[in-house]
């Protein structure tokens, strides 16, 4: 299968990209307009609670993916019909993130046609699948601090034109939109994360995942605060409301002179990187879930007939941008629940309660 | 012309996987192979030539519908 291993700090490292894939430019809790930070620090306390849980399970199973981990709580039967929901969400979601991604490449290079971006994107995407989680990870090595970089880059261009009055009135909150956006904030993305059960497994040695997980979501969480942050200090009342892609909209904004203009191209390339590890990730776990599933020797013959899956669905699902922005805010949330809250936490009560069977790496 | 490029890409993919799956003799493995690429090339000739294929969202935005209406 994947012997692959992987270091701590490069699992943390590979979690933050991870989180930052899509999210960099559609920003977590976008629903609360000029309270999005608040939605945020809700949303990266809730992500850390799911991570720790995350954690523990993987730590009870070490060296054992989801699919293994699914086999050996539920038995045979049962243990893959839940595999086979989670090999679905976790291809949905790769599906979404293509979408999502082409959608803002188009932005740039509107004549290009979808599927060929697409095509190719999920090329480059299995070409680093197939070589494994090792790859991707020490890929995310260079490119999540290249990224770090380049967003205090940003940002500091920004300060002229920020406006920390856009922050006020502070007080006025309006708490139904507030809750929304801080499960939204939680769902998408740190919630995810429970794509990381297919990947704990290659963490290398004894160490407990929970403090990777813990970093891998702070980082991350600190750097959508930078975001958001300037977002809401350059872009002011109309952020969240009229704009799919804020981020875009505020980076645009800057121009220092006519030297440094057009620093969107460089969010283009935050975004495509940090998209492109996630994507991997996704990839990496459907194709490895499916060949152990299934059973076979290996999981890279699957990688390419998947992608075409993907591409697929991608393409099928949604007529229009808004569409996305319709399923993200009002259907995701609720449809991320079961799988990063509900099994999960089934899961480890009881392979709590079936301890002894399970440790000598028997099937209930 | 679509189908046709279609076809050329999953050509490509068959020349691509199928010696290394011949060489290491591994039946299951096959099996699974041509499953997945089967379905894959259905899907993309059905999408293309423009057949209705079922969106996964429609069920999904009901099935959370319904869950939101037990509240």
């Amino acid at each position: 299968m994947d012997y692959s291993k992987i270091s701590p700090l490069q699992f943390a490292i590979l979690l933050v990209s991870f989180l930052l894939g899509s999210s960099l430019i559609t920003q977590p809790g976008l629903l609360a307009g000029r309270h999005t930070w608040l939605a945020l620090i809700i949303g990266v306390v809730a992500g850390l609670l799911l991570a720790w849980g995350f954690a523990v399970l993987a730590n009870r199973f070490p060296g054992k993916t989801l699919v293994e981990i699914n086999d050996l709580v539920y038995g045979a039967y049962m243990g893959k019909f839940i595999s086979i929901l989670y090999l679905w969400f976790l291809l949905h979601l790769a599906t979404l993130v293509l979408h999502h991604l082409c959608d803002f490449i188009t932005i740039i290079v509107p004549h290009t046609p979808r599927v060929v971006l697409m095509v190719f994107l999920l090329l480059v995407c299995a070409s680093a699948a197939r070589c494994g989680v090792e790859v991707i990870a020490r890929c995310s090595l260079i490119l999540v601090p290249l990224t770090f970089i380049a967003c205090l880059f940003i940002t500091t261009l920004a300060t002229p034109i920020m406006d920390f009055k856009h922050f006020l009135p502070i007080s006025h909150i309006d708490v139904a939109k507030l809750a929304m956006a801080a499960l939204g904030a939680s769902t998408f993305p740190f919630a995810e994360s429970v794509a990381f059960l297919m990947v704990a497994f290659a963490i290398s040695g004894r160490a407990h995942p929970k403090k990777a997980w813990t970093a891998g979501i702070l980082i991350a969480g600190a750097m959508f605060a930078i975001i958001t942050v300037r977002n809401i200090a350059v872009l002011g009342p109309v952020y969240g409301i009229f704009l799919n892609f804020p981020s875009h909209a505020a980076v645009r904004t800057i121009e220092l002179g006519e030297v440094l203009t057009r620093l969107d191209l460089l969010l283009v390339v935050q975004f495509l990187t940090m998209g492109f590890l996630k994507l991997s990730v996704l990839y990496y776990g459907v194709a490895l879930g499916t060949a152990q599933l299934f059973k076979i020797t290996s999981y890279k013959p699957v990688i390419l007939p998947l992608g075409a899956i993907i591409v697929n669905l991608s393409l099928l699902q949604f007529r229009s941008f808004q569409e996305l922005i319709n399923f993200a805010e009002n259907t995701f949330p609720f449809y991320t629940i079961p799988f990063a809250i509900i099994i999960p936490l089934l899961t480890l009560l009881i392979s709590s309660w079936r301890k002894p069977p399970i440790a000598q790496g028997e099937a209930l | 012309m679509n189908v046709l490029w279609i076809l050329i890409a999953f050509a490509i993919m068959a020349w691509f996987e199928i010696p290394g799956l011949l060489q290491n003799n591994e039946k299951r493995d096959m099996y699974i192979f041509y499953g997945f690429y089967t379905a894959a090339l259905l899907i993309s000739i059905l999408h293309v030539l423009g057949v209705n294929l079922p969106n996964p969202i429609n069920s999904i935005e009901a099935g959370v519908v319904s869950f939101k209406n037990l509240f």
